[in-house]
């Protein structure tokens, strides 16, 4: 199975994480619309992955989405998963966040998180039917080389504002992840 | 809470902080949590500003010297309400401990090489405006090794002992002379109170630093009037 299910460290066991990734995405748009309408079968963080650089990057997007959630902090957006997508920010707009980090017209790779809850348990073989009937793609799995082979680097240095990178390194991942802290610190 | 704490171990206890070792996001990821502990005779409101405070100022000075390529460890994640900074876990030991080591041992190039590095470090801070406020000893790192490789899923490797400042939490920006001349004075007298064989030493990291930027001079001159009068400034007249 390709679901990749995870216990973030300080996080409650009931808010484990599903993850699942596809490339050669076809119906991009259809899953923006559920997430515009609102539908709530469809309430997952649909990430570009092109603009994702390594596994830890998205870990720490879900951990302080989670965080907020659980400190009664109130949320910025909508729902946990969207908050997932914001916190890949590295400013404060939301619109903007959404349009560069979400699910967009042409978005042909596409991470999947889905953020269980006490109130509604979801298990990772539900979350994996779901969107395997759902999302019109190729499965792949979720590891260190999948994402860099689908990260576009010429989009990340337009997200985070960083010139000149063509490959994941320890230094380039800090980077990013300091934008999204300093984010959430002002 | 369930099995996903993260399990700590506390290695440092100072006055207003508790320093754990533990792990961020998944086991396999080490980090080190800086906790600012509730103070219960501080009325609550005023104890939660001061620890948020506190925290975002830290955290600010540590992302601003990682982007201007100065050693300190990266942050990971902030919860300011709880006063808690996760960082980067920096495997290594106190300039402290290895230079009494090396003194130990007679490896007298290695050690003028640290006080080379050492200067160099300081000398970019200052250039970049900003100053530590508790340079001792205890307060750089000397790594040895490093996670190479992202941070999930990394191998250790060996690296040339590198020079990493720790604890800004003192920290501020300033432009004066006089405050970077008080960080230096702070770490003589920490570097001869640990070393007092040590007093050529520091004329090494004071070479390499007034070598490094162009207001160098100009704060090694407010030195010598800070060593006059000692750490704080007379506030007569």
């Amino acid at each position: 199975m390709a679901i990749h299910t995870i216990q973030l460290q300080n996080i409650p066991v009931a808010h484990e994480v599903h993850i699942v990734s596809f490339k050669d995405v076809e119906n991009a748009s259809f899953l923006r619309e559920q997430l515009l309408g609102g539908n709530a079968e469809f309430e997952y963080a649909f990430v570009d992955a092109s603009t994702i650089v390594s596994t830890a990057h998205i870990l720490v997007a879900v951990h302080q989405a989670v965080h907020k959630l659980l400190v009664n902090e109130k949320l910025r957006t909508r729902n946990v998963h969207s908050e997932i997508v914001f916190s890949l920010s590295p400013n404060n707009n939301i619109t903007e966040a959404f349009r560069r980090f979400g699910i967009g017209e042409n978005t042909k790779s596409l991470l999947c998180v889905k953020i269980s809850s006490p109130e509604k348990t979801i298990s990772a073989a539900e979350v994996e039917k779901h969107l395997m009937e759902s999302v019109k793609g190729t499965q792949m799995e979720f590891n260190e080389s999948t994402i860099a082979a689908e990260t576009d680097w010429a989009n990340v240095g337009k997200c985070y504002k960083m010139k000149g990178c063509k490959e994941i390194s320890k230094e380039v991942e800090l980077e990013v992840l300091g934008k999204m802290v300093m984010r959430s610190v002002g | 809470m369930a099995a996903t704490e993260a399990p700590r171990e506390l290695i440092k206890q100072g006055a207003e902080a508790l320093v754990y070792k533990t792990t961020y996001l998944l086991p396999t990821i080490p980090a080190l949590l800086k906790h600012r502990p509730r103070k219960p005779y501080r009325h609550p409101t005023l104890d939660l500003r001061l620890t948020k405070h506190r925290c975002l100022s830290e955290t600010r000075l540590l992302t601003r010297c990682r982007g201007l390529g100065i050693p300190v460890p990266a942050v990971y994640f902030v919860d300011e309400a709880r006063g808690e900074i996760y960082m980067e876990w920096i495997s290594g030991r106190s300039i402290r401990e290895v230079l009494d080591a090396m003194i130990a041992e007679g490896r007298k190039e290695e050690v003028n090489d640290l006080m080379k590095k050492m200067g160099q470090v300081v000398a970019k801070l200052h250039q970049n405006d900003i100053v530590h406020g508790d340079l001792t000893t205890s307060n750089v790192m000397v790594r040895g090794e490093r996670k190479s490789g992202l941070l999930a899923g990394a191998t250790m490797e060996k690296v040339d002992a590198e020079v990493v400042l720790i604890d800004l939490g003192l920290g501020m920006m300033s432009t004066q002379e006089e405050d970077k001349a008080v960080d230096l004075y702070v770490l003589e007298r920490a570097f001869l109170s640990t070393h007092p064989q040590a007093e050529d030493l520091f004329q090494d990291v004071l070479t390499a630093y007034e070598g490094s930027f162009k207001g160098a001079k100009a704060v090694m001159k407010r030195l010598a009037d800070v060593r006059m009068r000692g750490r704080k400034r007379s506030m007569l007249g």
